[in-house]
This record gives structure tokens, sequence and C-alpha cells, in this order.
């Protein structure tokens, strides 16, 4: 339990129960998906452009944030036994 | 007789697709941002034009990233991809030929000039009779041209002079000898090739293209004024004979500073309006005023 008093269940909670992103280029997909391939196609370019702008800047924001996770200062666990690890 | 159920697989998997948002959100990074886990730094020489050129407009220009994707997906041949890649860079002030030349950084012209050069007065025969002022006579020479030592120091004096000038075409004079002794301060117009190739490209991160950008258009502006200067020259006697007659009394200054190599002359130049353009006044150079503060 952190000191604010979060537990790792509400912060789990707390994450699940955000709304599933949408972005243009997931709509493009599940409205207009071709029965015989992966990717639409005939889509106006302007459309196309409004899409692939939006979904980069997610991806480089997603990419970033990844970045940050990665580096993050590890915790000292002090109160959890750690028992598979037990000498 | 039923279907083969392995036919039905696609469908299915379709279906999942669209209904799951994680897989959903992964099929659309797929087809719209393909080479979103590319870093520009990861880049080898080596890759081909067209992939370096994705990486680096998807960081530096995101909109042509997107144009250029685009296309892709529209079945654009790696031609036209080049061309609306290129043209687009252009046109946001990187002149750019091909996409081979994005790999090793921004690509800047190198229009400086190297006087000892003999190839340069094949190209410009225009300049021979202002470098003739100064004492550089490439008529002579076949291998390379040699250049009076004086010759910098006066045609630097001359280009400071003339740049202070409030007549627009005397400064445009002065930016014609910044350019041929190398001191506008533009590394574009002072570099020659093989200098700029010594100095580190500059790189596709968004401060670097924007001095790019500033450092070319001012380059532009700058090449304007020295061909409007030249042809000045060229056309008007008297600004020629004014300008001979400075120059003149420059190395006059400049033999009388024996042992001073390290300094600038410094003389009271005049240009007086010549023509019948706007004709700002003449204004006396501020050296010489340093010159008097220092005297006192």
């Amino acid at each position: 339990m952190s000191a604010n008093g979060w537990t790792t269940e509400t912060l789990r909670e707390c994450l699940l129960a955000l709304p599933p992103l949408e972005l243009k280029g997931m709509a493009l997909l599940r409205e207009r998906r071709p029965a015989d391939g992966f990717f639409p196609a005939g889509i106006p370019r302007t459309t196309m452009v409004e899409a692939i702008t939006e979904i980069t800047a997610y991806t480089e924001r997603a990419r970033r944030m990844g970045e940050a996770l990665a580096n993050l200062a590890p915790i000292p666990l002090l109160t959890q036994p750690v028992l598979e690890y037990g000498l | 007789m039923t279907a083969n159920p392995l036919l039905d697989t696609y469908t299915f998997l379709a279906g999942v697709v669209r209904d799951d948002p994680f897989l959903l959100l992964a099929n659309a990074v797929a087809w719209l941002d393909p080479l979103w886990t590319l870093d520009a730094d990861d880049m080898e020489l080596e890759e081909d034009g067209l992939s370096i050129a994705l990486v680096v407009t998807r960081r530096a220009f995101p909109d042509i990233y997107a144009g250029a994707v685009e296309r892709i997906r529209a079945g654009a041949s790696e031609g036209e991809l080049d061309h609306f890649i290129c043209g687009e860079i252009t046109r946001r002030g990187i002149p750019l030929d091909t996409l081979e030349s994005m790999s090793y950084g921004i690509p800047l012209d190198a229009a400086g000039v190297l006087l000892e050069d003999p190839d340069f007065y094949g190209q410009h025969p225009d300049v021979l009779p202002i470098l003739a002022l100064f004492g550089i006579d490439p008529e002579r020479e076949m291998y390379t041209v040699e250049v009076p030592d004086a010759a910098y120091k006066a045609g630097r004096t001359a280009a400071d002079s003339l740049l202070k000038q409030p007549d627009e075409r005397w400064r445009q004079v002065g930016w014609a000898l910044a350019w041929l002794f190398s001191c506008s301060g533009n590394s574009i117009l002072d570099l020659d090739y093989e200098n700029m190739s010594e100095i580190p490209p500059l790189s596709w991160e968004a401060e670097d293209v924007a001095f790019a950008v500033e450092l070319i258009e001012e380059a532009n502006g700058i090449m304007a004024d020295i061909n409007a200067g030249l042809k000045w020259l060229q056309t008007t006697p008297a600004a020629f004979d004014q300008l001979a007659d400075n120059v003149r009394r420059i190395f006059q200054k400049i033999k009388t500073m024996k042992g001073k190599t390290g300094d600038d002359p410094r003389i009271r130049l005049e240009w007086t309006p010549v023509g019948d353009g706007d004709g700002g006044a003449a204004v006396a150079d501020p050296e010489f005023l340093q010159f008097r503060r220092d005297a006192a």
C-alpha cells in the first residue's frame, strides 16, 4: 500500500476503468475493412493523412512512455515477503 | 457440401481483430504507421534512400510522412514517393534533389569562394575586374592562383565599410566583396565544398532543421544582393571607379602598418551616391571614430 492509501488492486481497477482508446485509424478499420483484404482502400487522401498524423503522434507518445517506464528508479519492497527467493 | 473450415479462419480472425480494441489498435498502427518501432539513430547509411527518408520525415516532418504513407497505401511507385518527399522538403526551405542525400544529415550547399582555385574564375569571369583591384590576376596562373597577403585584409575592410552604408547598392557591393573574401558570416557563402565537408552535418532534429532553413534563407537573400551588387558595378563605371579608389587607399594604409599584421586597417572610406537611385548619404566609417577615440 502506498502512502496515500493506494493498493495494487486499486491501481489495477483504475487502469481497467479507462475507456478504450479510439483513434481515427481504428474507426476506419472497423468500418471500411474489406472482406478480402487486411486494409481498407479508396479512402480520401485528407482522411488518411489525418488518421496517420493522429496515430503517429500516439505511437510516439507511447514510445516515450515506454522509455520512461523502462528507466524508473527501483522501489525497494521492504514489507513484501518474497518467499520464492528465500534462502 | 460444406466449405473448407480453413477458409472461414480469415473471417473469424478479422472479426476478432475488429471487436478487440487492443488488436484493432495494433492493426491500425501496422496499417498507418508501419515504421513506428524504427528510430533514425538505428538506421545505417547503407539503407536505401526511401527508408531513411520515411524515418526522417516521421520525426521531423510528420505531415510529409503521413502523405508518404498514404501514397504507399495507394500504390505509389518509389519514384513518385521520391518526387513527393523531395518536393515537400524543398518547399519547407531545404532544397533536396534526391532522397539519398538525406542519409548524412541536412544537405547544405557550399557556395563559398576559393580564390586560389583557377576553376572559380572560369565559372565567374564577371568578378575578374573587381579582383584585379586587389592584385589578383588568375590569367597568369595555371594551377594555383596567387593571392597577395594583403588582399583578404583589404577585401574585408572594404566589405565591412560598405555593409554599413545607407545606400542599398553600396551594401550590395559590400555583400559581393564579403562573398569573394569569405567574410559574410553565413557558412553557405563562406565555405567551399571541401571546408563544408569537414564540418559535421546538421541532423534532422527539429532545432537543426529550423536553423538550416534560416541559414539557407539568409544565404539566398545575400546571394541576390551579391548578384545585384556585381551587376551594378559592371554597369556603373562611376561606382567601379569609386571602389577602385577606396581599395587603392586601403592598400596604401596597409603598407603603412608595418609589423601590425594582425590589425585591421582603420581608414575613413567614403562611398558617395552614384546614379539615379535613392542616394543615401555617405557615412563616415565607424573605424575612423574608433581611431580618433583611441588617439585621444
